[in-house]
């Protein structure tokens, strides 16, 4: 007993402790799937014919049907579109409200709690909570309405683009509440001398921001755009629940649409192919955003307490 | 000149502020709101701003054992269940992604477990899609008997999670002083203690922090949900999106009674540790 | 040119006052030094010269202008910080730059500029490097070089030398001094080393507990302090303090404790409880009529100099300097006296001085 303990507590040992069992789980779970999902691609196959290991092997035929069907193609893009209007709005907003809400004043321990609120609220809630408002006849437009002064009926849900930038405002509204924390942590980690000593070599509050606080909190944006951006590709809740992915496929995200040829139209072999090809664009823009993730972190370690 | 404008900066904030709080509070009161209503003020114009006569109807429909299940279609639902495995899959799953998670990070941060590039493997983890380990997870789980079953369920989860519990204790770790671990460990104290006596403690606001986000990660997830469970384990945004989904009648007073009811705990425990949160949102990427 | 004249100036935090109401006057170009112990209110006195924070009442001159309302950056101050606060972004040159950049000056100017000051201050061969790649006194030459560029009338030193090794920040005093020396500037400097304001002041400021206990020249300081305090803070090692009582004499009066009588002729009246405050230096051997028994206890050389610890039968040990070539070992009995006239009294429960 004593003796196992000894062995434990070697460092060689005890290092690799965590190590295993999550080295296992990825490996139990992760790997295997991977493998399963590349070997699905090759086939033909669907849940509603036969067991996986029965069909037939048809080699690319599912990479091919991928790159040729036209709505896979487009909800990829489309997807890729929502990230690009909400994130970096997001990321505006979000900047601009902790810089607001920086020093101390009184009413700010309410602002920030509220603004915090929307990124502890189940996305389903929010996309079907946001579904009761953006009826025709429902509140936002009165609000609209009651604000131009003559009345307003878009109809958020059934049309084109409204039902577009709902998908995205649900998005915005949602994790502007993350981008905010983000941003206001790193600017409470600011350190002061710096600041101060620009203060006093005459700076203004702009030649501030813009060559000293800025650039000190650029790892603190990498992050923060790393992370809202692999989230925002993942988009899936708010279309289900806010517009069924609809009208027509106006807001048909690339999970949406697979996730329906996976099971809707039970072509699991398809669905896996356009996984891969999608797992391979992912790929390449997390490479990007993890070489530059390394980088910050390794100028961090340098520059140190300096 | 600097007079005015520092007495005007203030009203400027405010007014951004407010306008911003606004936005967000709107919906988050309307679906309270209609959380009250009776049916007849559901969908009404002018939308009304108030329930006229607040009732408890769609809370106790929701809730009641027995009687909470109510015609949706053909199929019949029960709230509670629900609430319970969210509870029990979500509560699960984080508590061992963040123990394990944190284990690690601290290995890694202090022995440089795993290589140099490790957490940046990591994090390339978290960057696939959901979806894409969604369509054979499914042919996966029922090779192994573990579709729509809790233990499933789970291990998903914590896999999906570790990404972040680690990014996040990282940061916590990092600033635990390795004096501190070394003066321990040259009276004599254990690894083991001195991760439960030194480090422990110090990273407490952390642990907790990392545990209520990987918590609303789990509690809100909808897809990998659906898609792993059946009739067996059912969660909250499951729930929700099978009364979205189906189209006739909607029932817009019960289902802003789940969303409600869905988001309390959460919101609760946010308050609670608001202080916390603040500053547990660096990685890492902070000079000190 | 600038000098700094401080009236009634306080700092409110919370509940503590920070600094209580203190006026002082620095004529230009005069090297000052703020000194106290942590706490003491020199370090926001400093911060409310740079304007760093805003005074809860009183007014701060500079030069003829009130300038308690300004922004720090048009007070035309140079100011070195404890951390240094050197951008960890930018590069030496960078950082040098920095703040005539601010100002708009033309980029040729700017090189031509940085250049000058860097051979100045000998970092000339450090411009490309980033402030973490430094030693500790090359960071702490740059920043100098950052607050010398702009030629500022006042410079504010928040202990710069702190985080430099032994050695080293005793090379840096004299190059700051000869530094000051060549500009003739306005220096005010805050430490809580006393060595430190001995060595570099034209005046010291003494400081405790937001108020200002004491201004002059160091020697003035160390030799003729106001208070306990003072006394206390200067010197190492610290000046002994002998409680007793004081009595009355017919040609001055008398210290009286269980164990010593010294008498004090020359100064005036007073009696009650009292202290008495003697330096190390001047405590000698001798035989003759005012002078005490006492056990050498513990002998600690210091090369030049030997401290003894001498127990006379008072509450605590009496220490000595005395000198190397003196012939002692721990255990030894000697007679004891003091140099009567650099011995210092304070009032038992004021601590103020009594009978000069």
């Amino acid at each position: 007993m004593t003796g196992l303990r000894r062995w434990l507590e070697r460092e060689r040992v005890f290092r690799w402790l965590p190590f295993i069992p999550v080295q296992g789980l990825f490996a139990l779970l992760l790997f295997p799937n991977f493998l399963l999902l590349v070997y699905l691609s090759l086939l033909s196959w669907r849940i509603t014919r036969g067991t996986w290991w029965n069909a037939a092997f048809t080699g690319l035929d599912s990479f091919q049907r991928a790159l040729e069907d036209e709505r896979f193609l487009w909800a990829l893009a489309r997807t890729f579109g929502f990230a690009a209007a909400a994130v970096p709005l997001e990321l505006l907003l979000g900047f601009g409200l902790a810089l607001l809400c920086r020093r101390h004043f009184r009413g700010r321990r309410f602002y920030t709690t509220v603004f915090l609120l929307p990124m502890m609220i189940v996305p389903a809630v929010v996309g079907y909570d946001l579904s009761m408002l953006l009826i025709d006849q429902g509140p936002f437009n009165q609000l609209l309405s009651l604000l131009a002064g003559r009345a307003i009926t878009v109809r958020w849900l059934s049309e084109y683009t409204p039902a577009q930038l709902a998908v995205i405002g649900a998005d915005v509204w949602q994790w502007t509440a993350l981008t905010f924390l983000i941003f206001t942590s790193g600017l409470a980690g600011l350190p002061e001398d710096p600041i101060r000593a620009a203060r006093v070599m005459g700076a203004s509050r702009w030649q501030i921001f813009w060559h000293v606080e800025l650039p000190l909190l650029k790892p603190v944006i990498a992050i923060a755009v790393i992370l809202r951006s692999m989230e925002a590709l993942k988009i899936f809740d708010y279309p289900m629940l806010l517009t069924q992915a609809g009208p027509g496929n106006a807001t048909e995200t690339v999970a949406v649409y697979l996730w329906r040829v996976g099971w809707e139209f039970a072509r699991v072999s398809d669905a896996a192919a356009m996984s891969l090809v999608l797992l391979v664009v992912v790929a390449m823009y997390s490479f990007v955003a993890i070489r530059v993730l390394r980088r910050e972190r390794r100028r961090l370690a340098e520059e140190g307490v300096a | 000149m600097r007079r005015g404008r520092r007495k005007l900066f203030p009203l400027v904030r405010h007014a951004l502020l407010l306008a911003w709080t606004a936005v967000t509070l709107f919906p988050i009161y309307w679906m309270v709101m209609t959380s009250f209503k009776h049916a007849g003020e559901w969908v009404t114009w002018p939308p009304r701003w108030f329930p006229h006569e607040p009732t408890l109807v769609n809370y106790v429909k929701v809730l009641t054992p027995g009687t909470s299940t109510f015609e949706l279609g053909r199929q019949t639902l029960k709230i509670l269940k629900p609430i319970g495995d969210s509870l029990v899959v979500s509560g699960i799953g984080s508590l061992l992604a963040v123990v394990l998670g944190s284990a690690l990070a601290y290995s890694w941060a202090r022995f440089g477990t795993g290589g140099r590039n490790y957490p940046y493997n990591i994090l390339s983890i978290r960057m696939v899609p959901p979806i894409v380990i969604a369509v054979p997870f499914v042919v996966y789980f029922v090779t192994l008997r573990l579709l729509d079953t809790y233990t499933g369920l789970i291990l998903v989860y914590v896999a999906t999670c570790l990404p972040y519990v680690i990014w996040m204790m990282l940061a916590f770790v990092e600033e635990v002083p390795v004096e501190l671990e070394r003066a321990a460990r040259l009276m004599g104290v254990s690894r083991l203690r001195v991760l439960r006596s030194v480090v422990l403690p110090l990273t407490a606001s952390g642990l907790v922090v990392t545990f209520l986000f990987v918590f609303i990660l789990n509690w809100s997830e909808l897809l990998l949900a659906i898609t792993l469970t059946n009739t067996e384990v059912s969660t909250l945004p499951i729930t929700l999106n099978k009364f979205q989904s189906a189209n006739e009648g909607r029932d817009y007073g019960p289902q802003a009674a789940i969303g409600t009811l869905a988001t309390l705990p959460v919101v609760v425990m946010g308050f609670l540790i608001q202080k916390h949160l603040l500053r547990g949102f660096s990685f890492g990427l902070l000079r000190k | 040119m600038a000098s700094i004249r401080l009236e009634r100036l306080t700092k409110v935090f919370g509940a503590t006052r920070a600094v209580d109401g203190i006026d002082l006057a620095i004529p230009d170009g005069e090297f000052v030094v703020l000194v106290g112990p942590s706490g003491c209110g020199k370090t926001t006195t400093l911060n409310m010269i740079a304007g760093l924070e805003t005074p809860t009442s009183g007014d701060i001159w500079i030069g003829d202008a009130c300038v308690t309302d300004w922004e720090p950056g048009e007070r035309n101050l140079g100011m070195v910080f404890q951390s240094l606060a050197l951008f960890p972004h930018m590069t030496v040159f960078d950082n040098i730059a920095f703040p005539l950049r601010i100002k708009r000056v033309a980029p040729e100017e700017i090189a031509s500029w940085v250049r000058t000051v860097s051979d100045t201050v000998h970092v000339g061969h450090l411009l490309d490097k980033r402030p973490a790649t430094l030693s500790g006194g090359e960071a702490q030459r740059v920043a100098l070089a950052r607050t010398l560029v702009v030629q500022p009338s006042v410079f504010l030193m928040d202990e710069p030398l702190s985080s430099l090794d032994a050695k080293l920040r005793v090379e840096m005093r004299t190059e700051l001094k000869r530094l000051h020396a060549a500009l003739r500037s306005t220096f005010v400097y805050v430490t809580h080393d006393q060595a430190e304001a001995m060595t570099m002041a034209d005046r010291i400021v003494v400081m405790h507990q937001g108020q200002i206990q004491q201004v002059g020249r160091p020697l003035e300081v160390y030799g003729d302090p106001v208070n306990r305090f003072v006394a206390g803070f200067f010197g190492v090692p610290a000046m002994n303090f002998i409680e007793g009582e004081l009595r009355p004499e017919p040609d001055g009066a008398r210290f009286v404790t269980q164990s010593l009588r010294v008498t004090l002729p020359g100064r005036g009246g007073g009696s009650g409880p009292a202290v008495l405050g003697v330096r190390p230096e001047h405590v000698r051997f001798a035989d003759g009529r005012e002078s005490w028994p006492a056990t050498v206890s513990l002998i600690e050389p210091l090369g030049d100099e030997t401290l003894l610890f001498l127990d006379y039968g008072g509450p605590s040990s009496l220490v000595a300097k005395v000198d190397v070539e003196e012939k002692v070992a721990v255990g030894d009995r000697r007679s004891f006296t003091f140099r009567p006239d650099r011995v210092v009294l304070f009032d038992g429960t004021t601590g103020g001085r009594i009978c000069r």
